[in-house]
């Protein structure tokens, strides 16, 4: 076991690494202040977007400059953390940090004064590969036991989720659309309720992103049936893809890091090679294997095409279940 | 092997380091705790961070203490001002704060103290010895049970109306309503939002919770602190003293032995409701002091004493809230899963440092699972002896005169709520549910139902469609399993007998 | 009997029943006109319809306390507390619109200083009381919630 410590002493100390992360190196004709930036996450503590964002602010200070801190707006359901963002100066120091559930679907289900061009992406951390799981004692096993089972006893199977319309429900409903088959969706409140029902029996099969049960998969206490994305999840390598499969059904949610389209081109690009090169440093990838982030950024030309792309797909399934019009 | 590691654990927990930072963290709970709207939860995510500074077993002590002070610390205002500091110290404001209004706060606050302490130690054996069996039995609660366990808990109402049910049906009702606000969590359309879409969340409990309760009970003591005054111009012969405090007898407000054994059965009623409660996942620590309040009462010899400030109110609801602290690790240490938002902040942690929550943790990382368990268990030592030592020194602080306190109190109860979610409309909830408390007193509604209501409803809602979902729409669903049949039988049995023991009490 | 139901209008519970009622009936009467889409599972009309009953048989069941002669008192200083009531919020809401106009620092202190002067007569006076110690409590509010948890505070957000 090793840790990263800089083991400080004292009773101050306490309130001092909280707070002040490392003392700033100005890097030279930095287009920010002194201000600390604000990582904004939509989400309430503790989740994955919460520790992968954690990841930067412990390494970017010592690229960037100013100090990192994250905060956690969930109120509104995360469209508090977009409106604090879209308000906040722009100056680069109050960035978003979300998956696509807040930015590019509450962009089309919900009353919002913005458009999805009113965001700019300027770096994305890594893509997140929704995975299809259920019990090991349980007898659909497989890809195509789900198949099988649905298409013998349409609308038999329950599927859990956690919230409608995100980014665990929504590669389901694409599924459902491409293959023409019938389960039955259980909203759940969270990863945490789904897998206590698949565990205890209550449901069959339910959704979630790889890194919550990768161990778990690997000691045989649960069962990863498939992953809707084109290559398969580097910590579920034994786990086939739908495509694999040969369904053709892809949905990566990716987690980015995002500016209002008003900050200037030159502090998103400052800000994009502080944080690539902080998360290429050896701290960072360290960190990031210690906590199963999975990081790969992506600077903020490929993360614009990939959100934009984002926005096109998520349109369609919208407007093919009638959400939109 | 077994013998090796807990020698090692034995060392890293009781290093001195560890130790200083497990009585920083509850000096910070119990401090933060105490504040409206601010909880050991909220610490505890700031402080995350701290993760990556220091070593895990000062890492963990550190949380750890926040977690326990804040369990407690909930009750210091809840106690002193009738404003519950947490959302799990609701049930303790009901008799507590009629306690300190008799003119015995420090009474309920060393019971507070004590039950908390009692529940909270319970609970952490419990996880270190029965973690696997009751993760078990927690598992095998689905929709179907869940349901059964919130209508069950709906029937504690009755024990919370103070006489008044028709007016206390009525607020669990408006309690209920409230919950449903926002975005409808299976369906996912919008509900009762008015067209405001900032309530598309819906409401927050620590927004609601502080307002119903606090604000107005604020709003209340600053408009008598207000006609004082007016009083006092007319009045103008008689000097106040210029002291801070106002008059308060300390030395007839010694809880003794025999108080303390009194209220012993509702303890252990708290402390097993809570542990069983802590352990599913979702319940929650307010649930659990509220069914733990609403036992004690029935099973008390003084039952009328309940409201009026009983101090096995008090013991029954602390000792609820605080016995939920270690359970709800439970299922994240047997199976990975986080059964409570403080549940999910550990998990954080361990991530963070590189440990992954589950079955595996105990054996990957034993030295440092064992040191948190000792820690887990001497950290309600530190809690005792710090707050014993802090108690005296806070109640003062409520006895100071309260138009100089109540102005303060009101700015902490804003800023802790805004600072709680980093929320702008939480103030706005805020301030609005502060007012319809108010309103609410006034005409004589009882409050804690509401509170009731809305804690259980969204859980009660969702279990109960989640049920149907998953039985095809058959209601005979919800009879498929011996736990549920069970929960109401049980709450048969107890209308039918209490029903019974009314009649002849009148 | 008869004399208890035609006093029943006097009496302040006749009033409370009566607004609980009409909640009730009102959110009804939304659930059937309104614009509610169904959904799984019951749909999302089926809990707030159950409370909306719910509320409605209360509303009955307080009118039939009052006509066996239980109700509440009519309360005291109803206009004294509604004030106060009202003022906070107003003062809450101003506490928070100033922060994000002139600062934590400023707005907190003018905030408890303004209130505790509100509060004790002849506040000058009791300058120790009115002045230093929201200044203190200022300095305490400001070392924990902008060095120690460091809130993202508004800037100009409510209005």
């Amino acid at each position: 076991m090793f840790h990263i410590t800089s083991k400080l002493k004292g009773s101050t100390a306490v309130i001092a690494t909280a707070t002040m992360v490392l003392a700033p190196v100005f890097a030279s004709a930095s287009p920010l202040g002194s201000d600390p930036i604000r990582l904004v996450i939509p989400f309430g503590p503790g989740g994955g977007s919460d520790i992968t964002a954690r990841v930067l602010s412990a390494t970017a200070p010592e690229f960037c400059g100013p100090r990192i801190d994250v905060v956690s707006m969930s109120g509104a359901a995360g469209l508090e953390a977009v409106n604090f963002v879209r308000s906040a100066p722009a100056n680069g120091h109050t960035l978003l940090v979300s998956d696509y559930g807040p930015v590019v679907t509450s962009g089309f289900v919900d009353e919002v004064d913005w458009s999805h061009d009113d965001w700019q992406p300027v770096m994305n951390f890594t893509e997140w590969l929704p995975t299809v799981y259920t019990r090991p004692d349980h007898d659909i096993q497989t890809i195509e036991d789900w198949v099988a089972a649905a298409e013998s006893d349409p609308g038999s199977i329950t599927f859990g989720h956690a919230n409608p319309l995100g980014l665990v429900h929504l590669p389901l409903i694409l599924f459902e659309m491409e293959t023409g088959l019938e389960n039955i969706h259980v909203p759940t409140s969270g990863g945490g309720e789904t897998r206590s029902l698949i565990m205890g029996g209550h449901i069959d099969l339910g959704m979630t992103l790889p890194a919550s049960i990768a161990s778990e998969v690997a000691s045989g206490e649960l069962t990863a049936l498939g992953v809707f994305s084109e290559e398969r999840s580097a910590v579920l390598p034994d786990t086939p893809t739908f495509r694999e499969a040969g369904y053709d059904v892809v949905l990566p949610a990716w987690l980015m890091v995002i500016a209002t389209s008003d900050v200037p081109a030159e502090t998103v690009e400052f800000l994009q090679d502080c944080f690539m090169e902080a998360l290429a440093s050896p701290t960072a990838v360290a960190m990031s294997d210690r906590v199963n982030a999975g990081i790969e950024p992506m600077n903020s030309e490929d993360s614009t095409a990939l959100y934009q792309a984002t926005v096109t797909s998520i349109e369609g399934i919208l407007r093919n279940i009638g959400e939109i019009d | 092997m077994m013998l090796e590691a807990f020698v090692d654990a034995l060392h890293l927990a009781f290093s001195p380091e560890v130790i200083l930072y497990v009585a920083i963290g509850v000096f910070m709970g119990v401090t933060l705790g105490a504040i409206p709207g601010l909880s050991g939860d909220m610490a505890i995510a700031i402080l995350l961070p701290i993760v990556f500074f220091l070593e895990p077993a000062a890492a963990l002590g550190l949380l750890t203490g926040i977690y326990k002070g804040g369990m407690f610390g909930g009750s210091i205002s809840a106690i002193s001002f009738g404003v519950p500091g947490t959302p799990g110290s609701a049930a303790t404001a009901i008799d507590g704060y009629q306690a300190k209004l008799k003119g015995y706060p420090n009474k309920a606050l060393n019971t507070a103290l004590y039950s908390s302490v009692i529940g909270d130690t319970t609970s952490d054996f419990v996880l270190i010895f029965l973690a696997l069996p009751l993760a078990i039995v927690a598992l095998t609660f689905g929709p179907v049970e869940f349901f059964a366990l919130y209508a069950f808990s709906l029937l504690l109402i009755s024990a919370l109306t103070k006489g008044k049910v028709a007016k206390g049906v009525a607020m669990a009702a408006l309690g209920i309503l409230l919950a449903m606000i926002g975005r409808d969590p299976i369906g996912g359309s919008l509900r009762l939002t008015f067209g405001i879409p900032e309530l598309a969340g819906g409401l927050a409990l620590i927004p609601v919770l502080v307002g119903i309760f606090a604000v107005s009970e604020l709003i209340i003591q600053l408009a008598k602190a207000w006609m004082e005054r007016a009083r006092r111009i007319v009045d103008d012969t008689k000097q106040q003293a210029q002291s801070l405090l106002g008059d308060y007898d300390a030395s007839k407000d010694k809880l003794s032995f025999a108080e303390f054994r009194a209220t012993m059965r509702a303890t252990w009623i708290g402390t097993t409701m809570g542990t069983l409660i802590g352990a599913l996942p979702g319940a929650g620590s307010s649930l659990a002091a509220f069914i733990s309040y609403g036992l004690a009462q029935r099973f008390s010899r003084k039952p009328d004493e309940f409201g009026k400030g009983s101090l096995e109110g008090v013991a029954a609801a602390e000792a609820g809230n605080s016995a939920t602290s270690g359970s709800t690790l439970i299922p994240l240490f047997a199976f990975g899963i986080p059964g409570s938002a403080t549940a999910a902040l550990f998990g954080a942690a361990f991530i963070l440092m590189g440990m992954t929550p589950g079955p595996s943790l105990i054996n990957d990382h034993t030295e440092v699972i064992y040191a948190l368990f000792l820690i887990l268990i001497y950290a309600n030592i530190i809690n005792l002896g710090l707050s014993h030592f802090l108690l005296p020194l806070y109640s003062k602080i409520a006895m100071i005169k309260s138009r100089i306190l109540l102005p303060i109190v009101c700015v902490l109860a804003i800023l802790g709520t805004f600072a709680a979610g980093n929320s702008v409309i939480d103030v706005w909830v805020l301030l609005f549910a502060g007012l319809l408390g108010v309103v609410l007193r006034i005409y004589n509604f009882p409050l804690a139902p509401l509170i009731l209501g809305f804690i259980v409803a969204p859980g009660a809602e969702r279990a109960l469609r989640q049920s149907l979902l998953i039985g095809r729409g058959e209601w005979t669903h919800l009879l498929s399993s011996p736990i549920a049949l069970g929960l109401y039988a049980v709450a048969a049995i107890m209308i039918f007998t209490f029903t019974i023991v009314m009649r002849e009490r009148k | 009997m008869r004399s208890a139901i035609s006093t029943a209008f006097t009496r302040l519970d006749f009033y409370t029943g009566l607004v609980t009622i009409l909640v009730g009936a009102i959110g009804l009467l939304d659930i059937a006109y309104g614009s509610w889409r169904p959904g799984p599972g019951l749909g999302p009309h089926a809990f707030p319809q159950l409370a909306y009953i719910t509320l409605i048989i209360a509303g009955l069941a307080i009118w039939v306390d009052v006509i066996r002669g239980k109700s509440d008192e009519h309360p005291e200083n109803l206009r004294a507390i509604l004030i106060t009531g009202v003022g906070l919020v107003a003062i809450g809401m101003g506490m928070f619109w100033l922060i994000g106009k002139l600062g934590l620092i400023v707005s907190v202190a003018a905030t408890l200083i303004g209130s505790s002067f509100l509060l004790t007569r002849d506040p000058l006076r009791h300058w120790p009381s009115t002045i230093v110690v929201p200044i203190i409590a200022t300095a305490v509010i400001w070392l924990l919630f902008v060095q120690l948890i460091n809130i993202p505070l508004p800037r100009g957000l409510l209005f």
